[in-house]
């Protein structure tokens, strides 16, 4: 509950709405109570006094004024809640989204990287996702049906006082103890259909992914039927529960019935006069149209409070890199060292990297190569500060890494990563994510370089293509080249590139290889680094350096290195005999 | 200009009949899909017609006992019927929900199997396009968004008609003005809910689509957090999206304005009824009545039409809950249409001819063109000796993995001829080959699992030595559990070298005679390459290699080398 307050609570400018939501809710509960009771009440009592041949003197101004009134505000009333509970939803979330974006920011990727077991992003979205029916699923039904017992519990008081107990035993045991007996019946069942479901997803996605090797074996068949089977398990699962809650939604439609009768039949049994035992029946049977939201409020508030307690964490989560309280203010030069770097991913155990010592001088060009699993990467992270090393430093400009901003840090480098990902939003707004500022013309020179501009201009809305997931009008190929034309948008002196080329085919590859080395000349003090196994790529850079086990084996011109560092000659067995 | 404003004018009807015309073919494929579940469906909607009956009975009952405490005899035997006719209802209502809920297991059990099963008629290099998670996905999400309109839609639409008319035919057997009432009421709530709904409905959905695109962005943003911070620009996109919600939240409470109309105008009708039955009762048993309508209620027929009135416009409240579980249906039904579409499968057709030894292959012109109209490949020849590694050597796009693809059926034979063994091959290799792409697909299970591809009949000596001859040992000898090791779906912990080695195991195991590989090193650093190669000479024995490939190792190891050539580019 603590938790769930805690993001109530950021919504805090916008309390009042979210207090007029639940008023109205409450109002609109007890405007129906009130219209069927007093109707109810009514007739009776007319019949009583039209029976008594006193129909005449009958005050019904108080009755018939009390009905219309009801109706007014019930009708009114609902159309306020449903408008004001939806106004306040959109402003939780809004203000929900932003702190966890803000929170995120940091951590990611040291924390809630992709890398890291389970992708904790992604399960933040979830959770983000969860905790959307807070306001609406949660609090509204709990404060509305809180006000409607306390309402009927004075009305019955004051009326017909014997049937307050069984009407409140009623209406916890169907809003409280069923849905509660209901969840410890059903949490056995419900792991099964998440293990089933989860069993489901994997051979979907094996069926689907691995169709071409399975057609090829005649093997396809045989996974159908793995599909089916676990298909079949996870119906069953929900089957189970379904058979299960029967019973639930049974005694939940019983128990506004009985509660007329119990309320009703008390009543009598008090000695009340006819017009009240009929108005507490009623007050009973109105009641429990607060009782059926709440049965789901049950059903969900196990699941809203582990996402909130799971995403408060985020706030007790420290970044791997702490940024420097008083930054020193960025060098000149962009020379980079790493010395003596060890280095262990967070909540790994494996050393990635043990003892590097590289440096990569202002306008030089260092290629980046070594098996998979060397480091190659871990490098480039440590260099954009995602990461900190374990021990050792890293030096940029001649100043300790550890001492400079990360914003300032960051506007040295544009990367380049193998998966070149690309925001869901227009190519231009994918350019300009590197520079916000950037006129047209520096957007498609940017694609000019990267060998991108000839398909964005064919492309009918060109810059404002929607690309990203929801956009699946590029390739993966093209992705990689918008991405490479991002980091020149960005127009950092130190290019980091992270297997550049993969993905492209060998025309393309070259091309954008040459268009590299042209950008690069345009300006003497450009760097760049680039992790490869590519030969192609390695005629580019001026210095190799080869990373073996965590550690440079050794570091030298291409032609040089071939036939000499057995490490190298592991990776490009074709290098040696290649003509120079 | 006359020309332009003909086809403007002419475009927007068609546009509109061929959205009407798909909207009546997704109808008729979830029509179709419910047709397992039909005895559920009706079974369901018929509780849940029969409950409003019940409902009467119960208000009947309880109408009884008030006018009994009044007139002074028992109060007893209304109060019976009551619960009586309350327990009956109880039941029909959680029949109602348990058979909607078996209804909606069935339809989502068949059409899960049968979408997997149509899946495998269609070719690889269809799946392959459209992004396989989508088509993963949609076998398991978009199948169980159909839940809410089997289990609780398509059962509401019969109860709509029912409930209403059985409640109305009781309030007439009581009052015959209160019966009028809701007879009058109940079109003019349709007319005002059509009314009010008609924009609403196509706004909302809109608005629904807006709120989905929103929590989509923040989701994309958030996932792509790394790249923001490596530009420096988390703290723009976040000031990004607080804008877009700011503005989206004005926008979409414009419309709930007057979407919200239609609940408003239902719950004016429900108490609207509740109002006015009191009100005529109540003023008719006083005779306090300014008209004669001919006829005198008595109170036990009063509180009789009270209790009831609100159940009267309960169905269509219902429905117009579960509205949007037809949304979600014909987005489930969109989703799962590709699978069903016929007339496109090119992996349908397997050869039906057994090979047993390794066969000589031979390409006579053959061309390639995909249903989409890419050419995939233009008029190839070239041998490929019975036991001998071929390898397909050209620049990419000029049709290497095309070729490949026609030898096993995925892509279709559009022109020329393929022989095996002097023998014209009909139909693919699909079946009895190898493949082995770039990234093989490692399958949820274990190593053996993997190799094996599930087939129990393969011993395990086989695949002990298919998976020392592929190289699988060299690594699997260390693991704790050997070739018993469990396996990630993406082949966790399993190196790109060691996977394409698990890929030559299974043609091992499986024990075919003819290899075909596609760019098999195109990840693998020279070291790792190195490896394979090995692994595959050895495998390559008394078995009939095709690779495609670019790499000069590769080429090294083959013993014929075709050049496979852009078609326009040689002839330029």
């Amino acid at each position: 509950m603590k938790d769930l307050m805690f993001f109530l609570n950021l919504a805090h400018r916008d309390r009042w709405w979210l207090r007029l939501g639940a008023a109205l809710a409450a109002l609109t509960l007890l405007a129906g109570i009130g219209l069927l009771s007093l109707s109810g009440w009514f007739i009776t009592a007319a019949a009583i006094a039209g029976l008594a041949g006193a129909g005449g003197a009958f005050n019904y101004l108080f009755a018939s004024g009390g009905v219309r009134g009801s109706a007014l505000f019930r009708t009114l009333g609902r159309y306020g809640e449903r408008l004001v509970t939806h106004e306040a939803t959109f402003r939780i979330l809004a203000e929900l989204r932003l702190w966890v974006f803000e929170r995120a920011t940091p951590l990611t990727p040291s924390r809630l990287g992709r890398m890291r077991s389970g992708d904790l992003l992604a399960r933040v979205t979830q959770d983000v996702d969860a905790l959307d029916t807070l306001y609406l699923r949660l609090i509204t039904p709990v404060i509305a049906a809180l006000t409607g017992v306390v309402f009927t519990s004075a009305l019955l008081a004051f009326t017909a006082p014997a049937a307050l107990p069984g009407v409140l035993g009623v209406f916890i045991f169907a809003s409280l103890i069923l849905p509660a007996w209901a969840a410890r019946r059903s949490t056995a069942p419900g792991q099964e259909i998440a293990s089933q479901s989860a069993l489901a997803r994997a051979e979907a996605s094996d069926l689907v992914a691995g169709l071409a090797e399975l057609k090829a074996y005649g093997a396809d068949q045989r996974f159908v039927d793995r599909l089916d089977r676990a298909n079949t398990g996870w119906i069953n699962a929900q089957r189970q529960i379904a058979g299960q809650s029967w019973l639930n939604t049974a005694l939940l439609s019983l128990s506004a019935p009985t509660s007329f009768v119990l309320g009703f039949a008390l009543a009598v049994s008090s000695g009340a006069a006819a017009p009240l035992a009929a108005l507490a029946g009623l007050v009973a049977f109105g009641l429990f149209e607060a009782a059926t939201p709440l049965i789901m409020t049950a059903e969900l508030y196990g699941k809203t409070t582990r996402s909130a307690r799971r995403l408060k964490a985020l706030d007790e989560l420290t970044p791997d890199v702490i940024e420097p309280s008083a930054p020193q203010s960025l060098p000149e030069r962009w020379d980079i060292a790493f010395k003596a770097v060890h280095f262990t991913y967070p909540g790994s155990n494996r050393p990635v990297l043990h003892g590097v010592d590289l440096t990569l001088a202002e306008g030089d060009r260092l290629a980046l190569v070594g098996g998979s699993g060397a480091g190659k990467s871990s490098l480039i992270k440590l260099l954009m500060r995602f990461y900190a090393p374990r021990s050792g430093a890293l030096t940029l400009g001649g100043a300790a890494m550890e001492r400079l901003g990360l914003e300032d840090t960051r506007s040295r480098f544009a990367v380049v990563d193998q998966r070149a990902a690309l925001l869901s939003a227009t190519i231009g707004d994918n350019l300009r994510l590197a520079h916000p500022e950037a006129s047209e013309k520096e957007l498609w020179t940017g694609l000019e370089h990267a060998r991108a501009a000839a398909f964005v201009k064919a492309l009918p809305n060109q810059l404002d293509t929607w690309v990203g997931e929801q956009g699946g009008l590029v390739s993966g190929g093209q992705a990689r080249r918008i991405a490479l034309a991002r980091a020149f948008v960005k127009n950092a002196p130190v290019l980091l590139l992270d297997e550049p080329t993969e993905g492209l085919d060998a025309d393309t590859e070259a091309d954008f290889l040459d268009a590299l080395t042209a950008w690069l000349d345009e300006d003497a003090r450009r760097s760049m680094l680039i992790v490869t196994h590519r030969t192609a790529l390695l005629d580019h850079a001026r210095t190799v350096a080869v990373l073996d086990q965590g550690a440079i084996a050794a570091t030298g011109p291409a032609h040089g290195l071939a036939g000499h560092v057995p490490e190298f000659d592991r990776l490009f067995p074709n290098q040696r005999a290649r003509p120079r | 200009m006359p020309g332009t404003m003909n086809t403007t004018d002419l475009s927007a009807p068609n546009a509109r009949a061929a959205e009407k015309a798909r909207r009546v073919a997704l109808d008729a494929l979830l029509k179709t899909w419910g047709a397992p579940a039909a005895l559920q469906t009706g079974l369901s909607a018929a509780l849940g017609a029969i409950q409003y009956a019940l409902f009467a009975g119960f208000a009947w009952g309880a109408a009884s006992a008030v006018n009994a405490l009044v007139t002074g005899a028992a109060i007893r035997p209304g109060l019976s019927l009551a619960l009586l006719c309350a327990v009956l209802r109880a039941l029909a209502q959680a029949g109602e929900t348990r058979c909607g809920a078996e209804a909606s297991a069935l339809a989502r059990r068949s059409v899960r199997r049968e979408a997997a099963q149509a899946l495998t008629r269609k070719s690889p290099a269809e799946t392959e396009r459209s992004e396989s998670g989508q088509t993963g996905a949609a076998l398991i999400d978009a199948v169980e968004k159909l839940d809410g309109f089997y289990g609780r839609y398509r059962p509401l639409t019969i109860v709509v008609l029912a409930g209403p008319f059985i409640i109305m035919t009781a309030a007439f057997m009581a009052s015959y003005v209160i019966g009028l009432f809701f007879l009058i009421t109940a079109p003019l709530l349709i007319v005002f809910m059509a009314l009010a709904g008609a924009g609403a409905a196509a706004a909302s959905s809109d608005q629904l689509s807006t709120l989905q695109r929103l929590a989509g962005r923040f989701n994309d943003r958030l996932q792509a957090l790394e790249t923001l911070n490596a530009f420096n620009a988390a703290r723009r996109e976040q000031a990004g999206l607080a804008t877009a919600s700011e503005d989206f939240r004005k926008r979409t409470m414009k419309v709930l304005t007057l979407a919200f109309l239609s609940s408003g105008i239902m719950e004016f009708f429900a108490a609207l009824s509740v109002a006015a039955s009191a009100i005529y009762i109540g003023f008719s048993l006083l005779g306090e009545m300014p008209f004669e309508t001919g006829e005198s209620p008595t109170l036990r027929t009063g509180l009789f039409v009270l209790i009831l009135a609100p159940e009267f416009y309960m169905p269509l409240r219902r429905l117009s809950a579960a509205y949007h579980d037809r949304a979600d249906a014909i987005a489930a039904a969109q989703a799962l249409e590709p699978f069903f579409e016929s007339g496109k499968d090119t992996g349908g057709t397997r050869s039906a001819r057994r090979i047993i030894h390794a066969p000589a292959l031979r390409f006579e012109t053959v061309g390639s063109v995909y249903a989409d109209g890419r050419r995939g490949l233009e008029s190839l020849s070239f041998e490929a000796g019975a036991g001998q590694i071929t390898a397909l050597w050209g620049a990419s796009g000029a049709g290497k993995s095309t070729a490949l693809k026609v030898l096993m059926g995925y892509a279709p034979l559009s022109e020329g001829r393929i022989w095996i063994d002097g023998e014209e091959l009909e139909g693919g290799l699909a079946g009895q080959a190898a493949w082995i792409a770039q990234r093989p697909r490692m399958f949820h299970g274990t190593l053996k699992e993997n190799i094996t591809l599930f087939d129990d009949s393969l011993s395990d000596a086989i695949v002990q030595t298919a998976a020392s001859a592929a190289g699988v040992m060299d690594f699997a000898a260390s693991l704790p559990d050997g070739l018993d090791t469990e396996i990630g779906e993406q082949g966790y912990g399993v190196s790109g070298g060691q996977v394409q080695r698990v890929a030559l195991a299974r043609a091992l195991a499986a024990d075919v005679k003819v290899l075909l590989l596609d760019e098999p090193t195109a990840h693998l650093d020279g070291e790792t390459e190195a490896r394979f190669l090995t692994a595959l000479k050895s495998a390559a024995r008394g078995r009939t290699v095709l690779i495609a490939t670019h790499s000069p190792a590769v080429r090294a190891l083959a013993d014929r080398v075709i050049d496979v050539v852009i078609a326009d580019k040689g002839c330029a």
